[in-house]
């Protein structure tokens, strides 16, 4: 009898290391409800390679011809799933013992999309409208913080813009004039909840040439933001090795 | 965590509240007001962080909230550091206060101010708790009696009050007072305006202010106030009972100099008089306890034996005569009787003094607090006159001016009582706790305005942002900013203008002190000269820029001023470098203060303390915690007694004794030391308060204002708190004395070492005299394992004993930078103290010239010590601490199970284990530093040598692509302290100025010879002189 529950137990055991590794469940897992833009107005955001496009055309400006007014070229880049670790991960950080997968809090899994108090479509702004990452977060390569922006700084195109594309972005839009109007702030649901004891320094990453979607995934193809990455230690780490980077714990432990 | 401060709230059993005091707040106390509104609470945190989520951050969703408008000054995340001027003492050390998404986390001093150059004590650093003091009234409160006479508060609004002000005012028909503390300068010249147009009149008064050295200078000198003084020029010091190493008219700035002189090639020699052990007296080379009272004695005997060699500094015929006259009847054999002090001392000194090629003598603290303090003090001023010190170590010119007068305020107080006084305000002094109580200033208060025994028409009026004791007598309260929410100008010495600006926008309803003097006289229909429609803020621009005139006129000129901290106007040599004394000084009565006291009795005899000042730094958790120097006693007041004293009294060690005078009584818990003169009880000042928030209420009894007669000192300007005759008797159980260093012996392990200099030589010349140098300082043992290596960066920490003056202001910017929890009292007494520093006083014996013995006091500061081979990092089991490829020890607290394998293997024992969770209350919270995580139950912490400030330094050069320079990371203690004896850099770089004080001749490990544990922080010897 014992024997037969053990066998049931490590079958189950390898049906859902099976399902959890399965590269198509995971897919499903993390894209839903994204719309699907074109392969071209598909972006974004190598920040070094825009940043030097900037440069060159501040450079070279009286050259006689305008600058091509053309889009930058995006590079797509894929999200950093990291969970393997060069086989050295720990055992909670395998997902088949990770509890915060399939135990854990809500806003520890994958997949986690809260109900914000208003409905930013990325893809509207990112995808549509290539509105540069940078121009809203824009401390991320300031600070360790990659700030959500002022509610000025959505006034800044939404005193003009107050229809939006059906009624519902509209009653959206009106809401931001109304928390601007009664100097609050808007209370935005944190997607990716960080580990505590633990620094993130935003700068520090975009400025060695990390892209957004490694971490945060296909941000401008979510209507409503979700989280793609487990965020563990052994996530950092599996990038830190790949990339020669330091692994001393006090690189992000032991202050924040 | 990125974005945000989240506030770590597993609330279980083992959560305390930090410390564990009970919120004094009862039913109808200030409980109403604490309930600020959401609303409110958003604007005042400005958003950009965010309020975590009330709860643990595993099971709650997160929110972020970002501010509505842009703040254009700041980036979140990133610090914005503002410029002021500390005004916790009259000191005027310049401040820059680092604040984070709109909060000031830290102070730390200025390096532009001439006064501090970058130090700052622990009571200035203190000044974010008075700011978050979770206590701290939030709107204005009228202030009724119950039926048991207790305070109870109602808020009002500020429109209720102004009437309420304008209608007394209308109808005051007496006298009207205003009695402030030792305010800043803008304050002060807009109360000048203010009183003559209101018809105030001002008294200020300040417990600690040098008001009798102020006055013994202009006998003397000619000028009244306290001439600035080159301590670092001087070749001998004799020094008099100031403790101008820890609270005396500068102590920062002192102790800078001090330590800059004991450092360099021909350190000065220090001596000390004074009946008490004082931490000023334990880093003397010479101590000297003489008999309280008795020190004119000394001074005319060193005057005496000048003048018979020759020294006269150019006094006229008629001083000389008069002076040797004076002096003439003493004999070796008599002052011997009369001080105390050996005549091989006494000729010693004499001939330090008329050695040294400059010097200078010092008078003032407890040694002026007494009946009769202007003989001593003039004696001192012509002995610097006999020395020729003045314009060479003395500048008479260029003082600081105390404005407070004991002898005003009893003035008012007999006016109060004969009801001639209608309306008073009080505003930054607390004479109803520091004054002595037999003059009766509670009672004088409650006869302000009475018309008959049952109507009272008059008004009493507090500003304060705590409610202390003098505010509770009020009839209204009206909370004022402090000074990390206002404005203001300082002029602390000579011409420098500092200024005093906002780092923060109030927290609560309350408003600028000096705005609301300018409200009050616009509803009474006055003008005030000098203030335009701008206000208070606009006065203090106004008034700085004609006051700065000399560094600038234009806009620039104040922007610029506004982001240095003011205009610090360039060094002046002495102008005044000689005097002619009036031989009418003769005139006073050159008699001792003897001090009399009965057979069951004792001198009392208060000092202040780094912990408490005169009581104004009570309430700071942070002071309350740090141990005393030289007792180590945490929370609460002491009372120092001799052991024969004790003896004859009864008293054993820590035993609780009851002090009994005609005026009052007191309950302190008694220490027992050797280094107390038999004849007193020394108590330190500022404890025992019964009002002033949580935290100064719950550290007991010890109050020393209520055992004082109705006295003031001859000349009225001072109050003599030493030498009352006071009954001591032995006390039942009370407050337990929790002290953190029970022992004082180095038991033979050169823990704090010392070089011992002969007279005149220089320190490096005699640097292999080192007393117990001994084995191994230089010598490199074999090695087991492979020894580590560090690619880039070794950190290092270099300890100068030499400048070391034990003040503990490292321990309270330690506290601040890493979020360390105060415990309280009973949590210490349990050995689960905190801090990551401590400092250790150890007692020594060291040889003298002669062959004899005399006491030389160490301090050692001790922190982790970053061991290469660290014996905690072996038997951690999992992990958590390890050593890193910088260098460091370091701790995952994380990782860490709580086994405290490490604490039992720390020979240094510097390792805390967190036996509970603690939490500030609400407000307090508000300091934690964001850049440190806050540890939980069951983890182990220790110094991380500030690893967010070299994460930090490392950012900043990875952006700029190179390597951390040298002296760019400080550490908190490093950077705080007064006398910059902790130098940080790297050790892997020969040419960083750690590696080069890491290979002197002074430098040592501690314990490294016994262990091999190569600790990174290096020590150097301290240095003294053999006497």
């Amino acid at each position: 009898m014992i024997k037969k529950s053990f066998l049931l137990l490590i079958s189950c055991c390898v049906v859902t290391a099976l399902w959890a590794y399965s590269p198509s469940i995971l897919q499903t897992a993390t894209t839903t409800g994204k719309s699907s833009p074109s392969e071209d107005s598909f972006f974004l955001a190598d920040i070094n390679a825009q940043v030097i496009e900037d440069a060159q055309a501040q450079a070279a400006p009286a050259a006689g011809a305008p600058p091509a007014a053309q889009a930058p070229e995006y590079k797509k880049v894929g999200v950093n799933k990291g969970v393997f670790n060069g086989g050295q991960a720990a055992l909670w950080d395998l997902n088949i013992t990770d509890h915060f997968r399939y135990f854990g809090p809500e806003q520890r899994l994958k997949g986690y999309r809260p109900e914000q108090p208003i409905k930013f479509s990325h893809v509207t702004h990112v995808a549509n409208n290539r509105i540069e990452c940078q121009y809203c977060h824009w401390s991320v390569s300031k600070s360790s913080y990659a700030a959500i922006p002022e509610v000025e700084t959505c006034m800044g195109c939404h005193k003009l813009i107050n229809k939006g594309k059906d009624e519902e972005s509209t009653k959206n839009i009106a809401k931001i004039k109304e928390y601007y109007d009664k100097g609050e702030p808007i209370p935005w649901v944190k997607v990716h909840v960080f580990p505590d004891h633990a620094k993130f320094n935003h700068k520090r990453h975009v400025k060695a040439g990390v892209a957004c979607q490694e971490c945060h995934g296909q941000v401008p193809e979510m209507e409503v933001v979700e989280r793609v990455s487990s965020m563990k230690m052994g996530w950092c780490i599996d990038c830190h090795r790949q990339r020669g980077t330091s692994i001393d714990c006090l690189v992000c432990h032991g202050h924040r | 965590m990125e974005g945000q401060i989240v506030k770590l709230n597993i609330k279980n059993k083992a959560t305390q509240v930090s410390p564990a005091v009970e919120p004094a707040l009862e039913n109808g106390d200030t409980a109403g007001l604490i309930n600020i509104s959401r609303r409110k609470f958003l604007k005042v945190l400005g958003a950009g962080s965010a309020v975590g989520a009330a709860g643990c951050a595993n099971d709650a969703s997160q929110k972020i909230l970002p501010y509505v408008k842009p703040d254009y000054e700041q980036i979140p995340g990133v610090a914005v550091w503002y410029s002021s001027t500390c005004t916790e003492c009259t000191a005027g050390c310049g401040i820059k206060v680092r604040t984070r998404e709109g909060k000031a986390v830290k102070i730390e001093g200025n390096t532009e101010s001439a006064i501090n150059k970058g130090g700052l004590c622990g009571l200035g650093q203190s000044a974010l708790q008075a700011l978050y003091d979770p206590d701290r009234l939030r709107a204005p409160v009228k202030v009724s009696r119950d039926l048991s006479g207790k305070a109870v508060m109602t808020p009002v609004t500020w429109d209720e009050v102004n009437g309420v002000i304008a209608s007394a005012l209308g109808k005051a028909t007496n006298k009207k007072v205003f009695i402030t503390g030792e305010l800043m300068a803008s304050q002060s010249d807009l109360l000048k305006e203010w009183g003559s147009k209101l018809g105030f009149e001002h008294v200020t008064y300040d417990a600690l202010q040098p008001t009798s050295v102020a006055k013994a200078a202009e006998l003397v000198y000619g000028t009244y106030g306290v001439p600035t003084i080159s301590i670092d020029k001087a070749e001998v010091v004799l020094n008099i009972g100031t403790d101008f190493l820890e609270t005396w008219v500068s102590p920062v700035g002192y102790a800078r100099q001090w330590a800059d002189s004991r450092r360099s090639e021909k350190p000065l020699r220090l001596v000390h008089v004074e009946p008490r052990l004082s931490l000023t007296g334990a880093n003397a080379d010479t101590w000297l306890q003489a008999n309280p009272g008795s020190e004119l004695q000394i001074v005319l005997y060193v005057i005496k034996g000048l003048l018979e060699r020759g020294r006269d500094g150019g006094l006229s015929g008629d001083v000389k005569s008069k002076l040797t006259a004076l002096t003439s009847g003493l004999t070796l054999s008599s002052v011997e009787e009369q001080t105390g002090i050996s005549s091989e001392k006494l000729a010693l000194v004499t001939q330090y003094l008329s050695d040294a090629k400059s010097s200078l003598v010092l008078a003032g603290g407890a040694a002026t607090a007494t009946e009769n303090p202007l003989p001593l003090l003039v004696a001192v001023n012509l002995l610097n006159v006999i020395l020729g010190n003045v314009g060479k170590t003395i500048d008479v010119a260029q003082v600081r001016t105390p404005k407070s007068s004991p002898s005003q305020l009893h003035a008012a107080i007999e006016e109060m009582k004969a009801e001639k006084v209608d309306v008073l305000f009080t505003y930054g002094t607390n004479p109803a706790f520091s004054f002595p109580s037999s003059f009766g200033y509670a009672q004088g208060v409650g006869k302000v305005g009475v018309i008959s025994d049952s109507k009272k028409a008059g008004l009493v009026v507090a500003f304060a942002s705590s409610v202390d004791e003098t505010a509770e007598l009020a009839d209204y309260i009206l909370p004022t900013h402090t000074s990390l929410e206002d404005w203001g100008y300082v002029r602390p010495v000579g011409d420098s203008v500092t200024l005093v600006q906002p780092t923060m926008r109030p927290i609560f309803d309350t408003r600028s002190f000096g705005q609301t003097l300018v409200d009050i006289a616009k509803t009474a229909g006055k003008t005030l000269t000098g203030v335009d429609d701008k206000g208070y803020e606009g006065f203090v621009k106004s008034g700085f820029m004609k006051l700065a005139s000399s560094g600038g006129t234009n806009e620039k000129f104040w922007l610029e001023s506004v982001e240095k901290g003011g205009y610090f106007a360039p060094a002046k040599a002495a102008a005044v470098t000689k005097v002619t004394v009036n031989p009418a000084i003769f005139d006073l009565t050159f008699a001792l203060n003897t001090m009399k006291h009965g057979r069951d009795q004792l001198v009392l005899y208060p000092f202040p303390s780094v912990k408490t000042f005169d009581g104004r730094a009570a309430n700071r958790p942070w002071l309350q915690e740090l141990s005393d120097p030289i007792t180590q006693a945490v929370w609460g007041a002491w009372a120092e007694i001799h052991p024969k004293t004790a003896k004859k009294f009864g008293l054993d060690h820590k035993d609780m004794a009851i002090l009994r005078t005609e005026d009052g009584e007191t309950h302190v818990p008694v220490f027992v030391t050797d280094y107390v003169h038999e004849d007193i009880i020394a108590v330190p000042l500022g404890q025992g308060h019964s009002s002033y928030g949580r935290y100064a209420k719950s550290a007991g009894h010890g109050a020393v204002a209520s055992l004082l007669p109705k006295k003031l000192s001859i000349s009225g300007d001072a109050v003599p708190m030493v030498g009352t005759a006071v009954k001591v008797v032995r006390g039942l159980e009370g407050e337990s004395l929790v002290v953190t260093q029970d022992f004082s012996s180095q038991m033979g392990r050169e823990l704090a070492r010392t070089t011992m200099l002969a007279s005149g030589v220089s320190a490096a010349a005699h640097v292999h005299d080192a007393h117990g140098a001994g084995h191994g300082a230089h010598h490199e043992p074999k090695q087991m394992y492979t020894q580590r290596e560090h690619p880039l960066y070794q950190w290092g920490l270099n300890i100068d004993l030499a400048a070391c003056t034990g003040c503990s202001a490292c321990v309270v910017a330690c506290s601040a930078e890493n979020n360390i929890p105060v415990v309280g009292k009973h949590v210490v007494s349990q050995g689960r103290e905190m801090a990551w520093i401590r400092i250790e006083r150890y007692y020594d014996a060291v040889a003298t010239e002669d062959g004899g013995e005399e006491l030389k006091v160490s301090f050692l500061p001790m922190m982790c010590q970053h061991c290469q081979n660290a014996p905690c990092e072996p038997v951690c089991p999992v992990y958590a601490t390890y050593h890193n490829e910088e260098g460091m020890n370091a701790m995952v607290y994380n990782r860490c199970v709580g086994t405290r394998y490490c604490s039992n293997n720390c020979s240094y024992k510097v390792r805390r284990f967190n036996w509970f969770n603690y939490e500030w209350p609400e407000l307090l919270d508000w300091q934690t530093n964001p850049d440190v995580p806050k540890r939980g139950v069951g983890v182990m912490e220790k110094c991380s040598f500030c690893v967010q400030r070299i994460a930090e330094a490392k950012d900043i050069a990875k952006d700029l692509g190179r390597m951390v320079e040298d002296g760019e990371i400080k550490p908190a203690c490093v950077q705080g302290c007064p006398t910059q004896a902790l130098t940080f850099g790297n050790l892997k770089d020969p040419n960083s100025r750690v590696s080069k004080l890491a290979k002197g001749e002074r430098a040592y490990k501690v314990l490294d010879h016994h262990l091999n544990t190569q600790p990174s922080v290096v020590y150097l010897n301290d240095i003294r002189y053999k006497a």
